[in-house]
């Protein structure tokens, strides 16, 4: 293995400690702008309201252990489950995804840092802040109760005049625009910023992964702030699109929800399923099985994806042809997730399987986002999903493909990139109790559920009358969910008790092949000392991609006393020039705040408040894109 | 640990598909509809089942094997092709073919079973109850409970007067949006005399768990007569007690919102009580129709249904009694 | 003093790629646009998706009602906003101008065309001021007067954000902060211009000739 000190002259790692510092103090954090410090943030706060959602998840299921129980009356629970699927929709799964992608991408492709780290401080801001505000609603007394889906007539001015949906539609506009923002960046630094020789067929299977994904967000989180934006004109000045007295069309927001709806779940999809094919190598000593197709898969499911979004609205009267165009495309896009899946069983089978925590992940990832593929097949049948659209048979599905296909994902992908991100790793006896607890209770929470759709469950009841049937498999489900949760406390007392005490890492303990390996644990703020280049899909397993020693070139031109990184040309990644990076600033954070003004002002009509919020905005945009301004340079 | 899992998963599956087939469930159809749909999940189920014992054993078997240990090896162009090639693209597309042919067919065929040449029943959603007329049959209104003639096809014309609901009766057929400023038809039949359950299955409000209704299918006789005794207004009070409940009624705050054709009392912002004593449940299932509930439902309607739209009603002992009397005779 | 002034400097071709590259320069070879440009044009997919979806929107309620303009409102009339319209495309004149200009080091022609193209542009806005006093309708009377009045203010933000950005342009073109090797700005804030006439091109499309389409309108 190559090590990572480079005892180059031209490039002094003391120079890079000094252009990449963050200044001390508090100031000095907010106005980070380092990818990896971003993307930790990201991780973090995820990980925390994953945690917030899960307890809302126990409230529920607490509620529902038995007919007509007394825990939470109506509206709570209907604020629990609207909370809970809005949590982790949007203010867990998304940024985690974002954030592991933010910290791990520049490091798995060679970069020093992303191409707009200003940008990316921003990104964070806002998602923090859009997650307080939704939460703040807790405080007011006014929480958004519509269900994560929030449809009109319901949501809108006539039955729900109070703010709980403007918490809801200005809180989820925010992380709509984080994730835009963010993809943004990740997609130029994907195209543009890669290790020298590190050309298509070299791209790791995560950054694939995540280049679809930002591809698709742009496209995809559009349509929901357009469907949002017009439910609030229509909740704040008195626009009728929904209106249908007047002649609107509640199935319009169910079209621009949906548009985007469906896209996301597969958003949060691609780059854990990425994320799996870049662990396997390590567990299996080989490299993937069939990359190529996997890698055109992942292009071909997000492209399919966009036209699938009809299946959630077969039950609301559109015609029968368009419908039956959509129950095709669903299960077309079966296709590709499996060819996903036979590689990683094809790469277990040729490999020399080394067990570790991340591996359970992998095969439970197979065990339970299989049998959700399964039903999900199932219900793209029109005439089937009559029957079980909108019960527990849906609930059972959808659990079953997030929690299988995104869910073990990240937790076997932070599992396995903890000690590259901390220096430390997990205790592995805790990682494998947490995974048994998590993946044997969401089995005995969601399998039931399949059977209480048939026996005539609907969805989002607060509870049920005795005598139906249906007292066991709520029961049962019931208890799965606190064998879950159990899990979790696991799995995050893993963490927490680790962080700072777990056994030392080193720069690859896992013996794995991507670049991010070949820096130190934790890396330090400029990632690489010398600038990687790459001849081969496992620079570490075949060394001759590695760091180059001595080589004349861009490379040698990389500045150790200021910030600078290589720009590479799509295709191929040919060095072609370098860039300067902006440094710290606290213009991101300003920027966020200003935006939280402008749509506080919204929600409580202030036209003055607003006049200021949006002066703030232009005026803290201006100074950011000021500050970069170019200079007639030396 | 693979083994069993592996084996436990299975037998899951195949347990968990008996069980679903209790009462009231969509798998133990009533009509032409359900168990059109019944028969198509069947055939998906051991579609599915084989394919993920499939999965499983391969899984299994791979997981067992014993490798040697080699230096870390980058892949092989072109290896693995027969298991992805022919597992992931071949069998799913296979697979996936199939089940759109079915799907197609089965649902080819509910639809053209569509069409209004059948009874025409207009349920008109509200938070939180159900409102039917039969069409035709103009002075027939009911609430919460649909009748229908067995053997026969019944055309619901579907439509909300406030939120988006859902109208789902599993053993007859699937759901189909009650959408405000729209008109939907679903065609249900039912094949024999039954009481079949059914419930609001799209998120309306407050009490959307609590947006029951029942559809009973008597035999066409029977439900003739029925409907025409539901045409005619309410059968004139006879008794001193009746009397003066119908006075409380029409005075206190029930005739504000209800409607008891025949009576000075003709609201339609609640159900139409015309019948009432003829239905099986109040408020819409949440309690059986007898005097003890009703007496509850009537003083305070917010402690057993919380959100709905009825208020608590203050009466004097005497008054309520003399109601819950008049309540009864509404057959 | 904060770090933030140490980095001034935004991502940008900086002066070493003419001197040393990893691969020869090859004759002809084209400048390449830096990594900012595609961010920008990556965005702005976003905000014409954003435009996609209000056009969907038009479009769906327009075939689900039976009459179009609704309750009888008549339509607003053509005349104006295809003045408006003609104005918004000869605009793109100036803006492509100035970046020529500036692209060949002559600074004062940069400043003429930024300014032209400005005078336009608040001459456009001026208009469509007039226009929405002249409607004869608000946003809040039914479907239709809500499209048309969001759809028209979409624009009209858009175009607020194209002046704004050529404002500042041209503070900067009059600070001297462009070259003919350096005069990235200038070229961003032209794309945003045109994404503003692309984007009034396609709502006057919908706005006025949409409804053409629908057969059960007329």
């Amino acid at each position: 293995m190559t090590t990572t000190e480079d005892t180059r002259p031209s490039v002094q790692t003391a120079d890079l400690d000094r252009a990449w510092a963050t200044p001390p103090g508090f100031i000095g954090w907010l106005s980070n702008v380092n990818h990896k410090a971003i993307g930790f943030r990201f991780i973090v706060t995820a990980f925390i309201f994953l945690l917030i959602g899960g307890l809302q998840a126990a409230l529920i299921r607490t509620q529902l252990i038995g007919p007509e129980q007394g825990f939470l009356g109506p509206d709570a629970y209907n604020q629990a489950f609207t909370l809970h699927g809005t949590t982790m929709m949007f203010l867990f799964a998304v940024p985690m995804i974002e954030g592991l992608a933010m910290y791990l991408v520049p490091m798995m492709i060679g970069s020093r840092d992303l191409p707009f780290p200003r940008l990316n401080a921003f990104g964070y801001w806002l998602y923090l802040f859009g997650g307080i505000f939704l939460y703040w609603s807790l405080f007011t007394g006014s929480v958004p109760d519509g269900g994560w889906f929030n449809y009109p007539p319901l949501s809108g001015p006539q039955f729900r005049p109070d703010t709980s949906i403007d918490f809801w539609l200005l809180g989820v506009t925010m992380t709509e625009i984080v994730g835009i923002v963010g993809a943004l960046e990740l997609v130029v630094c994907i195209a543009r910023h890669r290790a020298p020789g590190m050309s298509l067929n070299r791209i790791p299977v995560f950054v694939w992964g995540v280049l679809v994904t930002s591809l698709m967000i742009l496209f995809a989180f559009p349509p929901l702030v357009a469907g949002g934006l017009l439910l609030e004109l229509d909740r704040k000045i008195g626009t009728h699109f929904y209106n249908p007295m007047a002649g609107g069309d509640p199935i319009l927001w169910q079209h621009l929800f949906w548009i985007f709806g469906h896209p996301e779940v597969y958003i949060m999809l691609i780059p854990a399923v990425g994320m799996l094919a870049t662990m396997v190598p390590a567990f299996t000593r080989r490299g993937i099985v069939g990359y190529p197709l996997v890698v055109v898969s992942l292009v071909a499911i997000g492209f399919i994806s966009f036209g699938l979004w009809v299946h959630h609205m077969f039950a609301a009267g559109l015609p029968a042809l368009a419908m039956a165009f959509f129950t095709a495309a669903s299960m077309a896009i079966a296709i590709p997730s499996g060819v996903q899946v036979f590689a990683l069983i094809a790469t277990l089978w040729r490999g020399k399987l080394v067990w570790s925590t991340p591996l359970l992940y992998i095969v439970g990832f197979v065990l339970v986002f299989v049998l959700g593929g399964i039903t999900g097949v199932m219900v793209a049948s029109v005439a089937f999903d009559w029957q079980v659209h909108d019960t527990f048979f849906v609930v059972a599905h959808f659990h079953y493909v997030l929690i299988g296909g995104v869910v073990l994902p990240i937790l076997g992908g932070l599992h396995y990139w903890f000690p590259k991100m901390t220096g430390r790793m997990l205790d592995e006896r805790l990682g494998k109790i947490a995974f048994w607890l998590i993946f044997g209770g969401m089995n005995l929470t969601f399998f039931p559920q399949h059977i209480l759709g048939f026996l005539g469950m609907p969805r989002r009841v607060y509870t049920f009358q005795s005598g139906l049937g249906w007292d066991f498999y709520n029961l049962v489900s019931t208890l799965g969910t606190y064998v879950t949760v159990a899990g979790f406390l696991v799995y995050t007392a893993n963490m927490a008790i680790n962080w700072s005490r777990g056994r030392p890492a080193g720069d690859n303990p896992w013996d794995a092949p991507g670049l991010e390996w070949a820096t130190s644990s934790p890396a330090p703020a400029y990632n690489f000392a010398a600038g990687p280049t790459v001849s081969s899909l496992y620079p570490l397993w075949e060394p001759e991609g590695a760091a180059p020693r001595g080589q004349p070139g861009l490379l040698d031109e990389l500045q150790g006393h200021r910030r600078e990184i290589v720009g590479t040309t799509v295709l191929d990644a040919e060095a072609i020039e370098i860039l300067e990076l902006p440094g710290n600033s606290l213009w991101p954070l300003i920027a966020a705040l200003a935006i939280v003004l402008f749509l506080f002002a919204v929600m409580i009509d202030s036209i003055v408040l607003g006049g200021i919020g949006l002066g703030a905005i232009v005026g803290s945009l201006a100074c950011w894109l000021w500050t970069g301004s170019e200079r007639t340079h030396e | 640990m693979s083994r069993r899992a592996g084996t436990l998963l299975a037998c899951a599956g195949a347990l968990g598909a008996l069980a679903a087939c209790g009462d009231g469930s969509a798998l133990s159809p009533k009509g032409p509809s359900a168990r059109d749909i019944a028969g198509l999940w069947w055939l998906m189920f051991w579609l599915g089942l084989a394919v993920y014992v499939f999965v499983v054993a391969l899984l299994l078997v791979v997981l067992r094997r014993r490798g040697k240990a080699q230096e870390p090896v980058a892949a092989t162009p072109g290896e693995g092709r027969a298991l992805i090639w022919g597992a992931g693209v071949g069998m799913t597309t296979v697979v996936i073919v199939a089940l759109v042919l079915v799907s197609y067919s089965v649902g080819g065929r509910i639809y053209d079973r569509r069409g209004t040449s059948g009874l025409q029943v207009e349920v008109i959603g509200y938070k939180f109850w159900w409102e039917v007329r039969y069409l035709g049959r103009s002075d027939a209104i009911t609430a919460n409970e649909i009748h229908i003639p067995t053997g026969r096809p019944v055309d619901l014309i579907l439509t909300s007067r406030d939120v988006i609901h859902s109208f789902w009766v599993p053993e007859l057929a699937g759901k189909l949006d009650l959408v405000p400023g729209v008109r939907h038809a679903l065609r249900i039949q039912a094949d024999r005399p039954g009481e079949f359950r059914g419930q609001c299955a799209e998120y309306c409000g407050v009490q959307h768990a609590n947006m029951l209704l029942l559809v009973v299918a008597q035999p066409p006789d029977d439900f003739d007569a029925w409907l025409d005794r539901q045409g005619q207004p309410r059968q004139q009070p006879t008794d001193p007690l009746t009397q003066r409940g119908e006075e409380v009624f029409v005075r206190t705050p029930c005739g504000a919102c209800h409607r008891v054709r025949g009576t000075t009392a003709t609201a339609d912002v609640g159900p139409d009580l015309t019948h009432f004593a003829s239905r099986r449940t109040l408020g819409a299932g949440v309690r059986p129709n007898t005097r003890g509930h009703l007496g509850g439902w009537i003083s305070d309607p917010q402690a057993i249904k919380p959100g709905n739209l009825m208020p608590p009603t203050k009466l004097a002992p005497d008054e309520l009694l003399a109601l819950l009397a008049y309540m009864e005779s509404l057959t | 003093m904060l770090a933030v002034d140490r980095f001034r400097t935004d991502a940008r071709v900086s002066v070493h790629v003419d001197a040393t590259l990893l691969r020869r320069p090859r004759a002809g070879e084209p400048r390449r646009r830096p990594p900012v440009w595609l961010g920008l044009l990556l965005g702005l997919s976003a905000v014409a998706t954003l435009l996609a979806s209000l056009v969907f929107a038009y479009f769906m309620l327009m075939f689900h009602n039976s009459e179009w303009p609704l309750d009888g409102i008549r339509r607003p009339a053509v005349g104006t906003p295809a003045i408006g319209l003609a104005l918004l495309v000869a605009s793109t004149v100036p803006v492509l101008l100035a970046g020529r200009a500036i692209g060949a080091g002559r600074q004062r022609e940069l400043r003429l065309w930024l300014a032209t193209a400005a005078v336009l542009g608040v001459v456009i806005l001026g208009m469509q001021a007039r226009g929405y006093a002249g409607l004869g309708f608000a946003h809040d009377v039914n479907a239709y007067t809500s499209l048309f009045v969001t759809l028209s203010a979409f624009h009209t933000i858009n175009l607020v954000i194209a002046l704004i950005l050529n404002f500042a342009t041209q503070a900067r073109a009059w600070l001297g902060h462009f070259s003919a090797e350096y005069h990235e700005g200038v070229r961003l804030a032209a794309l945003f211009w045109y994404w503003a006439v692309v984007c009034g091109i396609v709502l006057f499309a919908t706005l006025f000739l949409g409804p053409l389409l629908d057969p059960a309108v007329q």
